[in-house]
């Protein structure tokens, strides 16, 4: 229920309609069972449009496409803080997506999808849990004893992301990186860039950076700090059997993600 | 408490040991001595109410209500209130992110089914009236013993309702109300979430708040069915303090934490449900 | 004593009025354009699916995302509706801040809701519908007397502001409301229950396009006067913070092209402004809608 008595936001009784079964069977989003035995790019990455410092009024600033899915990052700071000294920068990590866009709801936690989008202050639960986790990825990258006095705000804007063919955890992956680009765009010192990947498995089969919607055991996502092959971040659902081999693809992932960060960089 | 930088130190260097030096001279598999009560709430279909040494403080109250299962996406609702935090802070929207991940990916769905039409929604409030530790470990405890000791009423009227329509009806006694696991047929055993600290090589299962600030990384791993389970990710523990430590994790890290998580969260579980037998038929909480 | 030198820029946030007067002196704008230059405004992209249909909008440096949706509502017995409607457009402005919309943010989504309002460009008719129902694989009219209205909610983000927002906030909604398609509303089974719950959107009709009271879109443009040396300077899309807060005599006028659609005065340091100065005004903004419209 919308609490915001301060814009026009439309009948709160208005509901958004699902979109029905379509009789052509061309476009049906069925789990594809055949996905792993084809093997159909069992190796590689989807392609994708990165770009920097777009946004002058951000310190720095990313855009990321990949698939369906849209993200695009502003990072503000180091600024300031008006309260008591403190020996580092603090540093925080909001993220929401636009207020039309379906998030996963797997958990059925963050309402229901079909009610007004209008006026929603707040951030969701999906949101909140991507805000903390991309923040705890990134915090042993940067440098924040060389800031103190000040914050640096990391705002996470997701334009498109369709969470029928792409799940939560491919786009955590690429917020990642958004994020770790927009971070190197503002000139925040970092120790290293962090890079993730995801893979899905079912235990035989991986698939790298997988788009379309497969039956899967397991689903694990790993960031890394390539530079000393920490891992920074990890999240995996399903099942938990063959872990150090999955954590091995989404190195490799990451590590082909990172070379083409690098010579973006480079080159602009 | 926050640390001086000195007792950071002192601590930090103590725990790098192998094996770590832990200020309560804990084991690294060990938790927190706890007490608990169950089944306490007379208007609750299952209830726990858990205290830890350190003062931290859990009440959990699982309830329950008959739901169309066509119009029902969802038979589990996680609810979080911890005292001293806004329900719309991250602190709190992360633990019940986390909470209901846990119960919704191992949680045996079909003993909440009780005609073809009908069934069982479960609400799971928790409350954390004190905590100085990162909360899930205890939270997720609390919900073990609440659900475990949880009772439904029994079903009198038809289990097949498909052809004709039939609200379900209930046997009034409540000597008949059966535990989720009599309903499934088998021992069963809710999922829990253990936190693991990381520090140097060491993993410390249940990190206390003094630990916490001087932790490299935290780990927060399932446990169901006997082994470990997902979801098992990484976390930020020390939500207040200085972050100067924190860093990245070695995948033997995470390795040796399922690893570690199989091999003594079977005694965890083990004690908790020791705990219930002996607390049964007590129902006094003060 | 000495005295301090401040780059331009510098100068430009800490004193913003004296650095205006300077540069309006010698001619020229801190932004580097003409008085009578607008910044470029173009549709990056544009699409439109079966729930959505979002744009790109570029004005200068600005990027508008312009998102429209559709909820549905049922009208009840007896309510006749107004003859035109409107959006219930909300925005937000990307500035490294989170919380309550902002006063700018509430205030631009209200003079949009009005706009599209007063400009007569919705008509209710286009927005009314009776579902249909599918039997057999076939969609069939409905035998009911129950009208259903979609209402169309206008999301607008806005990166990287750099002057006043209403110009392009208005360009992003027009020419979004212009590409939305709306699809065939259905029940999937003549057995179910008449209810917004129920209704489905149709996937393998073709779209229909929104029918509005608009050829083409309407294009606002601002102007901003300001006294100099006892005459009155004509400034066309006002631009940077020295701009914005000290010229406070400010016109906007929306057009088409032909005709004019809106046009507001606000008169804020009380300059004596003549007929031949709206005229130009006015001469200027219908040909910088021609101009738009035409590419």
């Amino acid at each position: 229920m919308n609490t915001d008595r301060r814009r026009i936001l439309g009948p709160q009784d208005a509901r958004i309609p699902d979109l029905g079964i379509s009789t052509n069977a061309n476009n049906s989003m069925d789990i594809d069972p055949a996905g792993f035995a084809a093997e159909k790019r069992s190796s590689d990455i989807q392609k994708m449009f990165m770009k920097t410092n777009f946004i002058s009024n951000a310190n720095g600033s990313s855009y990321i496409e990949h698939g369906d899915t849209i993200v695009q990052v502003s990072v503000f700071g180091p600024r300031p803080i008006k309260s008591s000294f403190i020996e580092q920068a603090s540093f925080s990590v909001e993220c929401r997506f636009l207020p039309h866009l379906k998030q996963d709801d797997a958990l059925d936690i963050d309402g229901d999808h079909h009610s007004n989008p209008n006026g929603r202050t707040g951030l969701s639960y999906t949101e909140h849990k991507i805000s903390s986790f991309v923040e705890s990825c990134l915090v042993p990258s940067i440098l924040l004893d060389k800031y103190p006095k000040s914050t640096i705000d990391l705002h996470i804007t997701v334009i498109e992301h369709n969470s029928e063919s792409t799940s939560l955890t491919n786009l955590v992956n690429w917020i990642t990186v958004a994020s770790s680009l927009a971070l190197v765009d503002s000139g925040v010192e970092v120790r290293d860039i962090v890079t993730a990947g995801h893979i899905i498995s079912d235990g035989q089969h991986v698939i790298l950076d997988p788009i379309e919607p497969v039956s899967k055991r397991t689903d694990c996502l790993v960031c890394f700090m390539n530079l000393k092959n920490e891992i920074v971040g990890i999240w995996v659902d399903g099942d938990l059997d063959n872990l150090d081999t999955a954590i091995e693809e989404c190195n490799k992932m990451s590590r082909t993600i990172r070379g083409n960060i690098n010579s973006y960089l480079l080159s602009t | 408490m926050l640390l001086s930088p000195a007792e950071r130190q002192y601590l930090y260097d103590s725990l790098v040991q192998n094996p770590p030096i832990r200020p309560d001279a804990r084991n690294v598999f060990q938790c927190r001595p706890l007490e608990a009560t169950t089944t306490f709430l007379p208007s609750s279909n299952g209830s726990a109410r858990l205290r830890m040494t350190d003062g931290a403080e859990c009440i959990v109250s699982v309830k329950s209500k008959v739901v169309k299962t066509a119009d029902t996406p969802n038979l589990l609702e996680v609810d979080v209130d911890v005292q001293g935090y806004r329900d719309d802070s991250n602190f709190v929207a992360t633990l019940k992110y986390n909470l209901s991940s846990l119960l919704h990916k191992n949680f045996p769905f079909e003993a909440l089914k009780l005609t073809s039409r009908y069934s069982y929604k479960l609400f799971i409030d928790c409350i954390v009236m004190s905590n100085t530790s990162y909360p899930l470990t205890i939270i997720s405890m609390a919900i073990y013993l609440a659900l475990k000791t949880t009772k439904l009423p029994k079903l009198v009227s038809e289990v097949d309702d498909v052809n004709v329509e039939e609200q379900p009806t209930f046997s009034d006694d409540w000597e008949d109300a059966k535990t989720l696991g009599e309903a499934t047929g088998s021992d069963f055993q809710p999922p829990v979430f253990i936190t693991l600290g990381v520090i140097g090589s060491s993993l410390l299962f249940d990190p206390s708040l003094e630990e916490e600030q001087v932790l490299e990384n935290g780990l927060i791993v399932s446990f169901y069915d006997g082994k470990a389970q997902t979801p098992l990710q990484n976390i930020n523990l020390a939500l207040n303090s200085n972050k100067n430590n924190y860093k990245g994790l070695k995948s033997t890290h995470i390795v040796s934490a399922i690893s570690m998580v199989n091999k003594y969260c079977g005694m965890i579980i083990h004690a908790l449900d020791t705990l219930i037998d002996q607390d049964e038929g007590d129902g006094q909480v003060f | 004593m000495e005295s301090i030198s401040f780059k331009p820029e510098i100068l430009e946030r800490i004193i913003p009025d004296v650095s205006l007067e300077r540069h309006l002196k010698i001619g020229i704008r801190s932004n580097q354009r003409l008085f009578d230059e607008f910044k470029n405004i173009q549709i990056l992209s544009q699409k439109s699916s079966h729930l959505l249909t979002t744009s790109y909008i570029q004005n200068g440096n600005t990027l508008v995302i312009c998102n429209i949706s559709y909820g549905i509502t049922e009208l009840l017995g007896g309510e006749t509706p107004e003859q035109y409607s409107s959006v219930y457009p909300t925005l937000s402005i990307s500035r490294g801040r989170s919380g309550a919309p902002t006063d700018e943010e509430m205030n631009l989504s209200q003079k949009l809701y009005e706009s599209t309002l007063h400009s007569r460009i919705l008509p209710s008719n286009s927005l009314i519908f009776k579902p249909k129902v599918m039997i057999d694989d076939n969609l069939e009219d409905l035998d009911t007397n129950k009208q259903f209205k979609f209402n169309l909610f206008v999301n607008l983000k806005v990166f990287d502001r750099s002057g006043p927002l209403f110009d392009v906030c208005h360009f992003a909604l027009v020419t979004s409301l212009k590409a939305v398609k709306l699809p065939v509303i259905y029940l999937n089974d003549s057995f179910v229950k008449l209810s917004i719950d129920n209704l489905l959107a149709y996937p393998d009709a073709e779209l229909v396009p929104l029918r509005l009271n608009m050829e083409v879109p309407l294009v606002s443009s601002n102007f901003g006067l300001y006294n100099l040396d006892e005459k009155n300077l004509i400034i066309c899309d006002l631009e940077n913070e020295s701009e914005e807060s000290n010229i406070i005599s400010k016109v906007n006028v929306v057009s088409d092209g032909k005709a004019f659609n809106e046009f507001t005065l606000i008169n804020g340091s009380l300059l004596n402004i003549t007929r031949d100065e709206i005229k130009s005004l006015l001469r200027t903004s219908k040909q910088r809608a021609k101009a738009i419209n035409s590419v």
